[in-house]
Protein backbone atom coordinates (compact mmCIF):
# COMPACT_ATOMS: atom_id res chain seq x y z
CA UNK A 1 0.00 0.00 0.00
CA UNK A 2 1.38 3.41 -1.09
CA UNK A 3 2.36 5.82 2.05
CA UNK A 4 2.77 8.78 0.45
CA UNK A 5 1.71 9.65 -3.64
CA UNK A 6 3.06 12.65 -4.86
CA UNK A 7 1.21 13.25 -8.36
CA UNK A 8 2.21 16.37 -10.68
CA UNK A 9 4.30 18.28 -8.32
CA UNK A 10 5.25 21.71 -9.27
CA UNK A 11 6.65 25.08 -7.85
CA UNK A 12 7.82 27.92 -9.46
CA UNK A 13 10.57 29.99 -7.37
CA UNK A 14 9.76 33.79 -7.77
CA UNK A 15 11.96 36.21 -6.26
CA UNK A 16 11.25 40.14 -7.09
CA UNK A 17 13.05 41.19 -10.03
CA UNK A 18 14.60 38.26 -11.29
CA UNK A 19 13.05 35.95 -13.91
CA UNK A 20 10.97 32.56 -12.51
CA UNK A 21 12.66 29.38 -12.16
CA UNK A 22 10.79 26.15 -12.35
CA UNK A 23 11.82 23.92 -9.67
CA UNK A 24 9.45 21.45 -9.91
CA UNK A 25 7.63 20.52 -13.46
CA UNK A 26 4.72 17.74 -12.77
CA UNK A 27 7.08 15.63 -10.39
CA UNK A 28 5.31 12.30 -9.21
CA UNK A 29 6.08 9.74 -6.96
CA UNK A 30 4.71 6.56 -4.76
CA UNK A 31 6.10 5.90 -1.40
CA UNK A 32 5.76 2.20 -0.16
CA UNK A 33 4.78 2.03 3.47
CA UNK A 34 7.32 1.11 5.72
CA UNK A 35 10.39 1.32 2.89
CA UNK A 36 13.07 3.92 2.50
CA UNK A 37 12.80 5.72 -0.18
CA UNK A 38 15.98 8.27 -1.26
CA UNK A 39 15.26 11.32 -3.52
CA UNK A 40 18.80 11.93 -5.24
CA UNK A 41 19.99 14.92 -7.46
CA UNK A 42 22.33 17.43 -7.76
CA UNK A 43 22.90 20.99 -5.53
CA UNK A 44 20.28 23.09 -6.40
CA UNK A 45 17.68 20.84 -8.01
CA UNK A 46 14.84 21.34 -5.75
CA UNK A 47 15.35 18.11 -3.29
CA UNK A 48 15.07 20.24 -0.02
CA UNK A 49 12.01 21.96 -1.40
CA UNK A 50 10.33 19.48 -2.73
CA UNK A 51 10.62 17.61 0.96
CA UNK A 52 9.10 21.29 2.32
CA UNK A 53 6.65 20.82 0.28
CA UNK A 54 5.22 17.09 1.58
CA UNK A 55 5.81 18.34 5.42
CA UNK A 56 3.82 21.43 4.45
CA UNK A 57 6.29 24.36 5.18
CA UNK A 58 5.97 25.51 1.80
CA UNK A 59 3.09 25.58 -0.53
CA UNK A 60 3.31 24.04 -4.27
CA UNK A 61 2.03 25.98 -7.95
CA UNK A 62 0.48 22.53 -8.42
CA UNK A 63 -0.24 18.56 -7.84
CA UNK A 64 -1.78 16.97 -5.28
CA UNK A 65 -0.31 14.70 -2.57
CA UNK A 66 -1.50 12.16 -0.31
CA UNK A 67 -0.62 10.23 2.43
CA UNK A 68 -1.85 7.10 3.47
CA UNK A 69 -4.43 7.91 0.60
CA UNK A 70 -5.60 10.72 2.15
CA UNK A 71 -5.35 14.11 0.28
CA UNK A 72 -3.03 16.72 2.13
CA UNK A 73 -4.42 20.52 1.80
CA UNK A 74 -1.52 22.51 0.25
CA UNK A 75 -1.13 25.91 1.78
CA UNK A 76 1.78 27.64 2.67
CA UNK A 77 3.03 26.51 6.51
CA UNK A 78 0.38 23.58 6.45
CA UNK A 79 3.00 21.70 8.33
CA UNK A 80 1.07 21.96 11.86
CA UNK A 81 -1.70 20.64 9.95
CA UNK A 82 0.65 17.91 7.93
CA UNK A 83 2.11 16.61 11.11
CA UNK A 84 -0.89 16.36 12.89
CA UNK A 85 -3.19 14.48 11.00
CA UNK A 86 -0.49 12.48 8.82
CA UNK A 87 1.64 12.28 11.08
CA UNK A 88 4.44 13.00 9.26
CA UNK A 89 7.85 14.26 10.75
CA UNK A 90 10.86 16.02 9.72
CA UNK A 91 14.55 15.94 10.18
CA UNK A 92 16.01 19.31 8.76
CA UNK A 93 19.46 18.98 7.78
CA UNK A 94 20.90 21.57 10.13
CA UNK A 95 19.03 19.57 13.09
CA UNK A 96 16.88 22.71 14.10
CA UNK A 97 17.30 22.00 18.19
CA UNK A 98 15.63 24.52 20.00
CA UNK A 99 18.63 26.67 20.90
CA UNK A 100 17.37 27.54 24.35
CA UNK A 101 16.20 24.18 25.15
CA UNK A 102 18.56 20.83 26.13
CA UNK A 103 18.76 18.00 24.54
CA UNK A 104 16.01 16.07 27.01
CA UNK A 105 13.55 18.94 26.59
CA UNK A 106 14.34 18.86 23.20
CA UNK A 107 12.88 15.24 22.78
CA UNK A 108 10.57 15.89 25.19
CA UNK A 109 8.91 19.20 23.87
CA UNK A 110 6.41 16.94 21.73
CA UNK A 111 5.79 14.42 24.03
CA UNK A 112 4.53 17.58 26.24
CA UNK A 113 3.07 19.61 24.29
CA UNK A 114 0.88 16.75 22.25
CA UNK A 115 0.18 14.02 24.83
CA UNK A 116 -0.28 16.50 28.37
CA UNK A 117 -1.92 14.08 30.60
CA UNK A 118 1.31 11.99 30.61
CA UNK A 119 3.28 12.15 33.85
CA UNK A 120 6.80 13.36 34.31
CA UNK A 121 8.35 10.17 35.06
CA UNK A 122 6.24 8.58 32.11
CA UNK A 123 8.10 11.22 29.87
CA UNK A 124 11.24 11.01 30.96
CA UNK A 125 11.36 6.90 30.49
CA UNK A 126 10.54 7.82 26.87
CA UNK A 127 12.64 10.60 26.13
CA UNK A 128 16.08 8.13 27.80
CA UNK A 129 14.57 5.16 25.81
CA UNK A 130 14.57 7.48 22.31
CA UNK A 131 17.77 9.00 23.41
CA UNK A 132 19.45 5.62 24.64
CA UNK A 133 18.42 4.25 20.75
CA UNK A 134 19.93 7.18 18.82
CA UNK A 135 23.00 6.30 21.20
CA UNK A 136 23.11 9.81 22.54
CA UNK A 137 21.60 9.36 25.70
CA UNK A 138 25.00 10.90 27.73
CA UNK A 139 23.64 14.24 25.80
CA UNK A 140 21.05 14.81 27.79
CA UNK A 141 21.53 17.81 30.10
CA UNK A 142 23.74 19.65 26.77
CA UNK A 143 22.14 22.31 25.12
CA UNK A 144 22.31 22.32 21.04
CA UNK A 145 25.52 24.31 20.46
CA UNK A 146 27.50 22.33 22.66
CA UNK A 147 26.93 19.02 20.33
CA UNK A 148 28.99 17.42 17.33
CA UNK A 149 27.27 17.88 14.08
CA UNK A 150 26.72 13.78 14.08
CA UNK A 151 24.88 13.89 18.06
CA UNK A 152 22.97 16.87 16.71
CA UNK A 153 21.70 14.68 13.69
CA UNK A 154 20.52 11.88 16.11
CA UNK A 155 19.15 13.82 18.69
CA UNK A 156 17.27 15.20 15.71
CA UNK A 157 15.65 12.13 15.08
CA UNK A 158 15.13 11.19 18.75
CA UNK A 159 12.78 14.21 18.56
CA UNK A 160 11.44 13.45 15.40
CA UNK A 161 10.60 9.51 16.20
CA UNK A 162 9.28 11.15 19.56
CA UNK A 163 6.12 12.03 17.53
CA UNK A 164 5.92 8.45 16.69
CA UNK A 165 5.46 9.14 13.09
CA UNK A 166 4.03 7.16 10.52
CA UNK A 167 6.14 9.27 7.61
CA UNK A 168 9.98 10.55 8.37
CA UNK A 169 11.13 13.20 5.83
CA UNK A 170 14.70 13.48 6.15
CA UNK A 171 16.74 16.34 4.48
CA UNK A 172 20.66 15.37 4.11
CA UNK A 173 21.09 12.92 7.42
CA UNK A 174 24.80 11.78 6.57
CA UNK A 175 25.88 15.85 5.17
CA UNK A 176 29.00 16.54 7.24
CA UNK A 177 29.80 13.44 9.05
CA UNK A 178 32.84 11.31 8.64
CA UNK A 179 32.80 8.02 7.44
CA UNK A 180 32.44 5.87 11.16
CA UNK A 181 29.92 8.58 12.16
CA UNK A 182 27.60 8.21 8.63
CA UNK A 183 27.86 4.57 8.98
CA UNK A 184 26.88 4.37 12.68
CA UNK A 185 23.57 7.32 11.95
CA UNK A 186 22.41 5.04 8.37
CA UNK A 187 22.54 1.91 10.90
CA UNK A 188 20.49 3.62 13.13
CA UNK A 189 18.13 4.96 10.92
CA UNK A 190 17.30 1.88 9.28
CA UNK A 191 16.84 0.03 12.98
CA UNK A 192 14.57 3.44 13.31
CA UNK A 193 12.94 1.88 10.28
CA UNK A 194 12.35 -1.55 11.49
CA UNK A 195 11.67 -1.05 15.10
CA UNK A 196 8.86 1.94 14.59
CA UNK A 197 7.61 0.70 11.56
CA UNK A 198 7.67 4.38 10.26
CA UNK A 199 8.28 5.03 6.16
CA UNK A 200 11.37 7.18 5.24
CA UNK A 201 11.38 9.30 2.89
CA UNK A 202 15.24 11.02 3.04
CA UNK A 203 16.88 13.35 0.51
CA UNK A 204 20.33 13.24 -0.39
CA UNK A 205 22.96 13.76 -3.26
CA UNK A 206 25.14 10.34 -1.46
CA UNK A 207 24.43 7.42 -4.00
CA UNK A 208 25.77 5.16 -1.52
CA UNK A 209 22.80 5.35 0.99
CA UNK A 210 20.76 3.82 -1.59
CA UNK A 211 22.90 0.49 -1.59
CA UNK A 212 23.74 0.57 2.54
CA UNK A 213 19.94 1.04 3.62
CA UNK A 214 18.90 -1.39 0.60
CA UNK A 215 16.33 1.92 -0.45
CA UNK A 216 14.90 2.84 -3.67
CA UNK A 217 15.83 5.90 -5.49
CA UNK A 218 13.93 8.58 -7.45
CA UNK A 219 16.77 11.18 -9.12
CA UNK A 220 15.09 14.58 -9.51
CA UNK A 221 16.45 16.31 -13.00
CA UNK A 222 15.16 19.51 -14.62
CA UNK A 223 12.41 19.42 -11.92
CA UNK A 224 10.83 15.91 -12.68
CA UNK A 225 11.09 12.74 -10.60
CA UNK A 226 12.86 9.38 -12.63
CA UNK A 227 10.67 5.95 -11.61
CA UNK A 228 12.36 4.99 -8.57
CA UNK A 229 15.01 2.08 -8.73
CA UNK A 230 16.89 -0.18 -6.40
CA UNK A 231 21.16 0.03 -6.38
CA UNK A 232 20.91 -3.43 -8.50
CA UNK A 233 19.37 -1.85 -11.68
CA UNK A 234 21.50 1.07 -11.45
CA UNK A 235 23.55 -0.36 -14.48
CA UNK A 236 20.19 -0.66 -16.64
CA UNK A 237 19.47 3.28 -15.95
CA UNK A 238 18.89 4.66 -19.39
CA UNK A 239 19.42 8.35 -18.56
CA UNK A 240 22.22 10.47 -18.98
CA UNK A 241 22.05 12.76 -15.93
CA UNK A 242 21.90 9.22 -13.81
CA UNK A 243 24.53 7.60 -15.37
CA UNK A 244 26.50 11.02 -14.67
CA UNK A 245 25.66 10.80 -10.72
CA UNK A 246 26.55 6.89 -11.32
CA UNK A 247 29.84 7.38 -12.82
CA UNK A 248 30.72 10.41 -10.26
CA UNK A 249 29.77 8.27 -6.91
CA UNK A 250 32.12 5.25 -8.63
CA UNK A 251 35.20 8.17 -8.98
CA UNK A 252 34.38 9.04 -5.46
CA UNK A 253 34.70 5.41 -4.72
CA UNK B 1 -27.53 46.61 -16.93
CA UNK B 2 -27.90 44.15 -13.70
CA UNK B 3 -24.19 43.79 -13.54
CA UNK B 4 -23.68 47.68 -13.32
CA UNK B 5 -26.36 48.05 -10.56
CA UNK B 6 -25.14 44.98 -8.48
CA UNK B 7 -21.67 46.53 -8.93
CA UNK B 8 -23.94 49.77 -7.59
CA UNK B 9 -24.82 48.64 -4.60
CA UNK B 10 -21.91 46.68 -3.92
CA UNK B 11 -20.06 49.57 -3.78
CA UNK B 12 -20.06 50.40 0.07
CA UNK B 13 -18.73 46.69 0.85
CA UNK B 14 -16.21 47.04 -1.58
CA UNK B 15 -15.03 50.00 -0.08
CA UNK B 16 -15.17 48.11 3.28
CA UNK B 17 -13.12 45.73 1.56
CA UNK B 18 -10.45 47.72 -0.12
CA UNK B 19 -10.24 49.63 3.52
CA UNK B 20 -9.63 46.42 4.78
CA UNK B 21 -7.39 44.69 2.68
CA UNK B 22 -5.35 47.77 3.25
CA UNK B 23 -5.34 47.98 6.68
CA UNK B 24 -4.25 44.48 6.76
CA UNK B 25 -1.37 45.14 4.66
CA UNK B 26 -0.22 47.91 6.02
CA UNK B 27 2.23 47.31 9.61
CA UNK B 28 -0.11 48.41 12.15
CA UNK B 29 -2.59 46.17 10.37
CA UNK B 30 -0.12 43.53 10.43
CA UNK B 31 0.94 43.85 13.85
CA UNK B 32 -2.78 43.58 15.05
CA UNK B 33 -3.13 40.46 13.36
CA UNK B 34 -0.08 39.27 15.20
CA UNK B 35 -1.37 40.43 18.92
CA UNK B 36 -4.83 39.52 17.87
CA UNK B 37 -3.75 35.63 17.07
CA UNK B 38 -1.67 35.50 20.20
CA UNK B 39 -4.53 37.03 22.39
CA UNK B 40 -7.01 34.42 20.86
CA UNK B 41 -4.06 31.81 21.34
CA UNK B 42 -4.27 32.69 25.10
CA UNK B 43 -7.72 32.54 25.30
CA UNK B 44 -8.25 29.05 23.65
CA UNK B 45 -5.45 27.88 26.09
CA UNK B 46 -5.76 23.91 26.59
CA UNK B 47 -5.62 23.67 30.45
CA UNK B 48 -3.83 20.52 30.19
CA UNK B 49 -1.53 21.94 28.11
CA UNK B 50 -0.63 24.63 30.42
CA UNK B 51 2.13 23.13 32.32
CA UNK B 52 4.16 23.73 28.88
CA UNK B 53 3.04 27.27 28.13
CA UNK B 54 2.66 28.49 31.37
CA UNK B 55 6.47 27.60 31.80
CA UNK B 56 7.06 29.76 28.77
CA UNK B 57 4.58 32.40 30.36
CA UNK B 58 7.12 32.61 33.47
CA UNK B 59 10.33 32.36 31.27
CA UNK B 60 9.06 35.37 29.79
CA UNK B 61 8.26 37.19 32.99
CA UNK B 62 11.76 36.54 34.47
CA UNK B 63 13.58 37.65 31.70
CA UNK B 64 11.57 40.92 30.45
CA UNK B 65 10.90 41.39 34.33
CA UNK B 66 13.02 40.21 36.67
CA UNK B 67 16.07 39.81 35.03
CA UNK B 68 15.52 44.04 34.03
CA UNK B 69 15.16 45.29 37.85
CA UNK B 70 18.47 46.04 38.19
CA UNK B 71 18.12 48.31 35.00
CA UNK B 72 15.20 49.55 35.75
CA UNK B 73 15.98 50.65 39.34
CA UNK B 74 19.11 52.62 38.41
CA UNK B 75 16.86 54.80 36.18
CA UNK B 76 14.48 55.50 38.70
CA UNK B 77 16.95 56.66 41.13
CA UNK B 78 18.83 58.90 38.81
CA UNK B 79 15.13 59.82 36.93
CA UNK B 80 13.89 60.11 40.81
CA UNK B 81 17.13 62.39 41.81
CA UNK B 82 16.81 64.54 38.70
CA UNK B 83 13.29 65.77 39.03
CA UNK B 84 13.29 66.79 42.12
CA UNK B 85 16.88 68.49 42.35
CA UNK B 86 15.61 70.28 39.41
CA UNK B 87 12.35 71.38 41.04
CA UNK B 88 14.23 72.55 44.14
CA UNK B 89 16.59 74.79 41.96
CA UNK B 90 13.49 76.17 40.03
CA UNK B 91 10.88 76.36 42.97
CA UNK B 92 13.02 77.75 46.60
CA UNK B 93 11.17 78.82 49.71
CA UNK B 94 7.65 77.60 48.08
CA UNK B 95 5.20 74.88 50.24
CA UNK B 96 7.39 71.83 48.63
CA UNK B 97 5.47 68.92 50.31
CA UNK B 98 2.63 69.73 48.06
CA UNK B 99 4.48 70.57 45.03
CA UNK B 100 6.46 67.51 44.88
CA UNK B 101 3.37 65.24 45.50
CA UNK B 102 1.71 66.49 42.45
CA UNK B 103 4.90 67.35 40.47
CA UNK B 104 5.57 63.30 41.40
CA UNK B 105 2.11 62.03 39.86
CA UNK B 106 2.59 64.14 36.34
CA UNK B 107 5.50 63.31 36.02
CA UNK B 108 6.14 59.93 37.13
CA UNK B 109 3.18 57.99 37.67
CA UNK B 110 1.26 59.76 34.64
CA UNK B 111 3.92 60.14 32.04
CA UNK B 112 7.66 59.27 32.89
CA UNK B 113 7.33 56.31 34.55
CA UNK B 114 5.52 54.69 31.91
CA UNK B 115 7.19 55.95 28.67
CA UNK B 116 10.42 55.62 29.92
CA UNK B 117 10.15 51.90 31.15
CA UNK B 118 8.53 50.90 27.46
CA UNK B 119 11.56 52.68 25.76
CA UNK B 120 13.79 50.84 28.47
CA UNK B 121 12.22 47.31 27.79
CA UNK B 122 11.91 48.25 24.22
CA UNK B 123 15.50 48.41 23.82
CA UNK B 124 16.79 45.80 26.28
CA UNK B 125 14.24 43.11 26.30
CA UNK B 126 12.26 44.02 22.88
CA UNK B 127 15.37 43.90 20.65
CA UNK B 128 16.50 40.57 22.52
CA UNK B 129 13.57 39.26 21.47
CA UNK B 130 13.53 40.48 17.99
CA UNK B 131 16.83 38.88 17.45
CA UNK B 132 15.83 35.73 19.34
CA UNK B 133 12.86 35.08 17.08
CA UNK B 134 15.06 35.91 13.90
CA UNK B 135 17.82 33.39 15.00
CA UNK B 136 15.18 31.31 15.35
CA UNK B 137 13.76 31.71 11.88
CA UNK B 138 17.21 31.23 9.96
CA UNK B 139 17.83 28.24 12.30
CA UNK B 140 14.68 26.88 10.86
CA UNK B 141 13.30 26.16 14.71
CA UNK B 142 10.05 28.09 13.73
CA UNK B 143 9.77 25.19 11.03
CA UNK B 144 10.90 22.67 13.34
CA UNK B 145 7.76 23.50 15.47
CA UNK B 146 5.26 23.57 12.70
CA UNK B 147 7.11 20.13 12.17
CA UNK B 148 6.44 18.71 14.99
CA UNK B 149 2.70 19.92 14.86
CA UNK B 150 3.52 22.84 17.75
CA UNK B 151 1.71 26.55 16.59
CA UNK B 152 5.07 29.14 16.79
CA UNK B 153 1.98 31.90 18.07
CA UNK B 154 1.03 29.44 20.86
CA UNK B 155 4.78 28.53 22.05
CA UNK B 156 6.70 31.63 21.20
CA UNK B 157 4.57 34.53 20.23
CA UNK B 158 1.21 34.07 22.75
CA UNK B 159 3.87 33.18 26.10
CA UNK B 160 6.27 36.43 25.04
CA UNK B 161 3.02 39.08 24.54
CA UNK B 162 1.63 37.61 27.81
CA UNK B 163 4.78 37.60 29.78
CA UNK B 164 5.47 41.28 28.27
CA UNK B 165 2.68 42.65 29.08
CA UNK B 166 2.61 41.23 32.83
CA UNK B 167 6.41 42.40 33.40
CA UNK B 168 5.52 45.91 32.39
CA UNK B 169 2.87 46.22 34.59
CA UNK B 170 5.14 44.99 37.42
CA UNK B 171 8.46 47.47 36.10
CA UNK B 172 6.18 50.48 35.75
CA UNK B 173 4.81 50.17 39.43
CA UNK B 174 8.81 49.51 40.63
CA UNK B 175 10.23 52.43 38.48
CA UNK B 176 7.29 54.57 40.11
CA UNK B 177 7.70 53.39 43.33
CA UNK B 178 12.10 53.85 43.13
CA UNK B 179 11.60 57.03 41.31
CA UNK B 180 9.14 58.17 44.32
CA UNK B 181 10.91 57.07 46.99
CA UNK B 182 14.25 58.40 46.09
CA UNK B 183 12.64 61.73 44.98
CA UNK B 184 11.50 62.04 49.06
CA UNK B 185 15.20 61.13 49.68
CA UNK B 186 16.81 63.71 47.78
CA UNK B 187 14.47 66.72 48.72
CA UNK B 188 15.19 65.62 52.35
CA UNK B 189 18.45 65.59 51.99
CA UNK B 190 19.10 68.84 49.87
CA UNK B 191 16.90 70.73 52.55
CA UNK B 192 18.45 69.64 55.58
CA UNK B 193 21.70 70.79 53.79
CA UNK B 194 20.69 73.89 52.36
CA UNK B 195 18.83 74.95 55.80
CA UNK B 196 19.21 78.60 54.65
CA UNK B 197 17.97 77.94 51.32
CA UNK B 198 14.81 76.28 51.96
CA UNK B 199 12.98 77.57 54.73
CA UNK B 200 10.63 74.07 54.70
CA UNK B 201 10.54 71.12 56.08
CA UNK B 202 9.32 67.58 54.31
CA UNK B 203 7.61 64.96 56.01
CA UNK B 204 7.41 61.72 54.26
CA UNK B 205 3.41 61.14 55.53
CA UNK B 206 3.01 64.64 54.27
CA UNK B 207 4.80 64.03 50.81
CA UNK B 208 3.08 60.49 50.66
CA UNK B 209 -0.30 62.38 51.28
CA UNK B 210 -0.09 65.05 48.73
CA UNK B 211 0.85 62.47 45.92
CA UNK B 212 -2.50 60.03 46.85
CA UNK B 213 -4.01 63.42 46.70
CA UNK B 214 -2.54 64.65 43.26
CA UNK B 215 -4.16 61.08 42.10
CA UNK B 216 -7.37 61.06 40.16
CA UNK B 217 -9.69 58.20 39.69
CA UNK B 218 -8.51 57.98 35.89
CA UNK B 219 -5.03 57.43 37.00
CA UNK B 220 -5.35 53.94 38.94
CA UNK B 221 -6.75 53.13 35.62
CA UNK B 222 -3.96 54.49 33.65
CA UNK B 223 -1.44 53.01 35.43
CA UNK B 224 -2.61 49.69 34.47
CA UNK B 225 -3.27 50.40 31.32
CA UNK B 226 -0.47 51.98 30.13
CA UNK B 227 2.61 49.85 30.66
CA UNK B 228 0.06 47.11 29.73
CA UNK B 229 -0.43 48.39 26.47
CA UNK B 230 3.09 49.96 26.11
CA UNK B 231 3.99 46.05 26.56
CA UNK B 232 1.98 44.60 24.19
CA UNK B 233 3.47 47.08 21.65
CA UNK B 234 7.08 46.09 22.71
CA UNK B 235 6.45 42.45 22.47
CA UNK B 236 3.73 42.45 19.03
CA UNK B 237 6.88 44.31 17.27
CA UNK B 238 9.33 42.25 18.13
CA UNK B 239 7.59 39.03 17.56
CA UNK B 240 6.67 40.55 14.22
CA UNK B 241 9.92 41.91 12.76
CA UNK B 242 11.70 38.54 14.47
CA UNK B 243 9.20 36.46 12.49
CA UNK B 244 9.49 38.51 9.67
CA UNK B 245 13.15 37.33 8.93
CA UNK B 246 13.39 34.29 6.22
CA UNK B 247 16.46 33.02 5.95
CA UNK B 248 18.86 35.37 5.35
CA UNK B 249 21.36 36.14 8.73
CA UNK B 250 21.57 39.82 7.79
CA UNK B 251 17.85 40.16 7.88
CA UNK B 252 18.17 39.69 11.82
CA UNK B 253 20.26 43.28 12.91
CA UNK B 254 17.71 44.99 10.25
CA UNK B 255 14.51 43.11 12.46
CA UNK B 256 15.91 44.14 15.34
CA UNK B 257 16.89 47.83 14.64
CA UNK B 258 13.44 48.18 13.57
CA UNK B 259 11.39 46.61 16.14
CA UNK B 260 13.12 49.14 18.35
CA UNK B 261 12.58 52.11 16.68
CA UNK B 262 8.84 50.81 15.54
CA UNK B 263 8.01 50.24 19.58
CA UNK B 264 9.36 53.69 20.23
CA UNK B 265 7.15 55.56 17.90
CA UNK B 266 4.24 53.64 18.34
CA UNK B 267 4.87 53.84 22.50
CA UNK B 268 5.09 57.68 22.31
CA UNK B 269 1.89 57.58 19.21
CA UNK B 270 -0.69 55.22 21.98
CA UNK B 271 0.91 57.47 24.77
CA UNK B 272 -0.67 60.98 23.18
CA UNK B 273 -3.36 58.91 22.69
CA UNK B 274 -3.93 57.68 25.98
CA UNK B 275 -3.41 61.29 27.30
CA UNK B 276 -6.44 62.51 25.18
CA UNK B 277 -8.28 60.16 27.86
CA UNK B 278 -6.95 63.57 31.17
CA UNK B 279 -8.29 66.41 28.35
CA UNK B 280 -11.88 64.48 28.14
CA UNK B 281 -11.78 63.28 31.77
CA UNK B 282 -10.75 67.52 32.44
CA UNK B 283 -13.49 68.91 30.19
CA UNK B 284 -15.92 66.06 32.02
CA UNK B 285 -15.12 67.63 35.58
CA UNK B 286 -15.02 71.11 33.92
CA UNK B 287 -18.93 70.84 32.94
CA UNK B 288 -19.94 69.53 35.95
CA UNK B 289 -18.85 71.84 37.83
CA UNK B 290 -20.19 74.91 35.20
Amino acid sequence: MESVTVKDLCFTYQEPGNPAKVVLDKASLLVHQKEIMCICGQSGMGKSTFLRILAGLQAPTGGQIYFSGIESELHEHHALKVSLEHRVAFVFQNSALISNLNVFDNVALPIRYHQPSRSDSEIRDQVEALLSSMMVQEYGLHFPYALSAGALRRVAIARAMAMEPRILLMDEPTTGLDAKNRRSLLALIDNQRSLRHATILMVTHDLSIVKELDARVSFLHKGKLSDPIRHTEFALAQEEYIRDMLEEMNQEG
Amino acid sequence: MAIERKEFYNLPARAVYLLGSLWLKSLPGQLSVMFLKAMAAFLTLDSRRFRTEFRQIILQVFFTGIQALPLIALVAVLLGSLIITQAMSMMPKVGFGDFFGNLMVIVIIRELGPVLTAFLIAGRTGSALASYMGNMKVESEVDALESMGIDPIKYLVMPALIGGMMAMLILNTFFSSIAIVVGYGVAKTLINLMQNVFDSKLIWTHYLDSILMGLKPIDFIMVIVKPVIFGAIITTNACYFGMSVKTDVREVPKATSKSVVYSFIFIVVSDLLLSLVYIFDYMRNLSSVL
